[in-house]
């Protein structure tokens, strides 16, 4: 359910060149990942576009660097993001598109074979997307900043013993006007980063602070670190990779081949029916 | 000799036995503790007694709890990780009040306070709204009690194909503040298929050799009535209708008549997604287990257990190998320790018919075992000759390699055959054939 309503708030929120790009994205890239995904990528373009127009070139140039013959079944993908790039869709969102589902095949591998449990595949990837739209640094402060809000909020609103809605409401207050002083002090203390940060990542954070709270009720402190720790190690290296040149470029260059590795890779985990490393490492006494 | 591909793993659980073995019908049942009551009444198997279902405020408000015995349990229908579970030890000192395990007086305004944060859906998974119910509590078997803290220890039995394939023995602490689960601090021993005595213990990951409240050893203790609980947790699994899961069995201790006590194993839950720390306690890993038995036609319960027995027992002496029972004959050579310590060959009879085990008195003195300090008690009894008197002295003997400690009567038996008998109290665990030959022997 909040999925969607995130979903449908940034496609409100997003200027309507996003539909169309969206669209155009959709028609080029015969993808498997849905039409929220897509509207979540074409927002945080934005980002990346409106304030490093060099990305935009870098990539481009990538494409036009490589030849690529006739139209074929070894390129029609190829040829289709040509089409679109060439008619002004934005490389940068392609780019995205296309990573977006190693980036949740990376998560689903963490979770069956290396054994980190997180929030499931639908907050770290969102994490590692608002991650790249914030740059890494400044998005792990937002994030420190928000945990803490919520965290601080929901000590709070304990107290108070109110009903479910009204007290997540309280709680968004509360991480609402803590984000808020810290934007409006970072002008002071000279982050400069932090305060050009804009609306959708922070709103991104302020909506899986939900899940944070939901954590923290629903298991011990310890529990509650571990899967926040994990989740957030996840994001960061979803987001590095997500800003990779070397690995934006090997997509864009080769969205065919990538594709398909990457559902190989997917249903190589959903099939791995061995030991996680953490399990080989909780088990490591009994073996002789 | 346990190796990484014998562990059983979460991908492997879930993938190839969870989804494969369990029907979406069971799942629910196993989810819901209320349903696998429901199930198990049907099904004429044991469970604590059923006092009250709350399935809304409205019932809390009316219900009557000065009705209630003075001790019983609150549990969540769906709860996780016995969250939510209020144990009621005693009544308080006026009406309507109780005592908790954990010391902390209940007022039955606290009680219906506990029932609604249930009923919200505190302890639920993902909140949502849940039911609750009151029900017998399952005392502390007075065998587990220097070995466990507040809580009522329970033996967890994993079934696979109506076959038991692992068990442990879960003791609450007072880290667990009494609750049975093992991250919460609870100790769990593994235990040996064949005979149900405890083997191995651990708390968390690391292994441990003492309770860690009385610094009781862990190992080696006999879990009552084990052939019961194996059966049980089969036929639990069975009703159910889970392929694979774990029973999770408690002994519910009581005194009968005549002052004996006498326990009966009853079902506490059923978990439709087994653990698998389980595999910790008992040094061993369960995906070589299950792998051994799947596919392996079980016509009966019976049969199941056996093969549970015969192919996982853990120990080393024959009476686990030869799956929980030792086969003797009528005449046995028996191995009695003397006064030193040193074992010497004897032979015995074996009589179910008698009570006591008696030596004969030359025998006894020569093994030194007359001497005043080994005497325990005298035993006056009439015969042909009168009032007579007849030690008892104590005796260590190894039958099949089973060694048993024991009270034996001093009697004369120097003009029969064999100088000793040994009676039934010293056989348990025994089972007796008459071999070819003996069927004709006199004595």
């Amino acid at each position: 359910m909040k999925r969607i309503a995130i979903i449908f708030l940034l496609l409100f929120l997003a200027p309507t060149a996003v539909g169309a790009a969206a669209a155009e994205a959709t028609a080029s890239a015969e993808m498997a990942t849905s039409a929220g995904t897509l509207s979540i990528e074409a927002v945080t373009k934005q980002d990346i576009t409106e304030r490093t127009s060099a990305v935009k070139g870098r990539l481009e140039g990538y494409l036009d660097e490589k030849e690529i013959g006739k139209l074929s079944w070894l390129n029609f993908l190829q040829q289709a993001i040509r089409q679109a790039v060439d008619k002004g869709v934005s490389a940068n969102t392609i780019v995205l598109v296309l990573l977006f589902p190693l980036v949740a095949g990376l998560i689903a591998a963490a979770r069956h074979l290396i054994g980190l449990t997180g929030f499931g595949i639908f907050v770290p990837a969102m994490l590692s997307v608002a991650f790249v739209a914030t740059g890494i640094k400044v998005g792990i402060i937002m994030f420190a900043v928000v945990f803490l809000g919520a965290s601080l909020a929901r000590k709070v609103t304990e107290r108070l013993k109110l009903q479910y809605l009204p007290r997540m409401a309280l709680m968004m207050w509360l991480v609402s006007a803590l984000v808020l002083a810290v934007l409006l002090g970072a002008v002071n203390i000279n982050l400069g980063s932090l305060s050009a940060v804009s609306i959708f990542p922070i709103l991104i954070l302020m909506l899986l602070s939900e899940n944070f709270i939901e954590v923290q009720t629903g298991k011990s402190r310890h529990e509650a670190v571990q899967v926040m720790i994990q989740t957030l190690v996840m994001a960061i290296i979803g987001a590095v990779i997500l800003k990779t040149n070397w690995v934006q470029k090997l997509v864009l260059l080769n969205p065919e081949i990538s594709l398909l590795v990457m559902a190989l890779l997917d249903i190589y985990v959903g099939r791995y029916t061995g030991l996680r490393a953490l399990e080989m490492w909780k088990f490591r006494k009994i073996i002789k | 000799m346990t190796k990484f591909s014998d562990i059983l793993g979460m991908n492997a659980r879930n993938h190839l036995y969870q989804s494969k073995y369990n029907s979406r019908k069971g799942k629910r049942a196993a989810d819901s503790k209320l349903l696998t009551k429901s199930i198990l009444r049907k099904a004429k198997l044991p469970a604590p007694k059923l006092y009250r279902i709350f399935k809304n405020e409205r019932v809390v408000e009316r219900f009557d709890f000065t009705n209630l015995p003075d001790s019983f349990v609150i549990k969540p229908s769906q709860g996780l990780g016995g969250e939510g579970i209020l144990v009621v030890d005693r009544g308080g000192e006026f009406a309507g009040e109780w005592v908790s395990v954990d010391g902390n007086k209940l007022t039955v305004n606290d009680l219906r306070l506990h029932i609604l944060d249930i009923l919200a859906g505190k302890y639920s998974m993902l909140d949502l709204p849940d039911k609750a119910f009151i029900e017998e509590r399952v005392r502390v078997h007075p065998r587990f009690e220097p070995i466990s803290c507040q809580g009522t220890p329970d033996v967890g039995v994993l079934v696979f194909n109506k076959i038991p394939v692992m068990a442990f023995l879960r003791l609450p602490t007072k880290e667990s503040h009494g609750k049975a689960n093992m991250f919460q601090g609870a100790v769990a021993c593994g235990v040996d298929m064949a005979t149900g005595v405890t083997t191995k213990a651990v708390k968390y990951t690391s292994e441990v050799k003492f309770f860690p409240d009385s610094r009781r050893r862990l190992a080696g203790i006999h879990i009552p009535r084990w052939e019961e609980v194996l059966e049980l947790a089969v036929t639990t699994a069975e009703a159910v209708g889970l392929g694979y899961c774990r029973v999770d069995i408690a002994l519910q201790p009581r005194t009968t008549k005549t002052g004996k006590l006498k326990s009966t194993p009853m079902v506490l839950e059923v978990n439709a997604q087994p653990g698998l720390k389980i595999q910790l306690a008992n040094e061993a890993g369960l995906k070589r287990r299950l792998e051994r038995v799947e596919g392996l036609p079980v016509k009966t319960v019976k049969q199941g257990i056996n093969i549970g027995k015969q192919l996982f027992a853990a120990r080393d002496e024959d009476e686990s190998i030869e799956g929980g029972w030792l086969n003797i004959g009528i005449f046995e050579e028996v191995e009695v320790e003397n006064f030193l310590g040193e074992k010497q060959q004897i032979k015995a009879k074996i009589d179910s018919g008698a009570f006591r085990t008696s030596i004969d008195e030359g025998l006894a003195r020569k093994l030194g075992l007359m001497d005043p300090e080994n005497i325990l008690w005298e035993r006056s009894y009439r015969s042909a000759l009168g009032r007579e008197e007849r030690e008892v002295v104590g005796v260590t003997f190894y039958l099949k390699g089973k060694k048993i400690k024991t009270a034996a009567s001093v009697s004369d038996r120097s003009k029969l055959k064999r100088p000793m008998i040994i009676a039934r109290r010293d056989l348990l665990g025994f089972s007796i054939r008459v071999k070819e030959g003996e069927a004709g022997q006199e004595a």
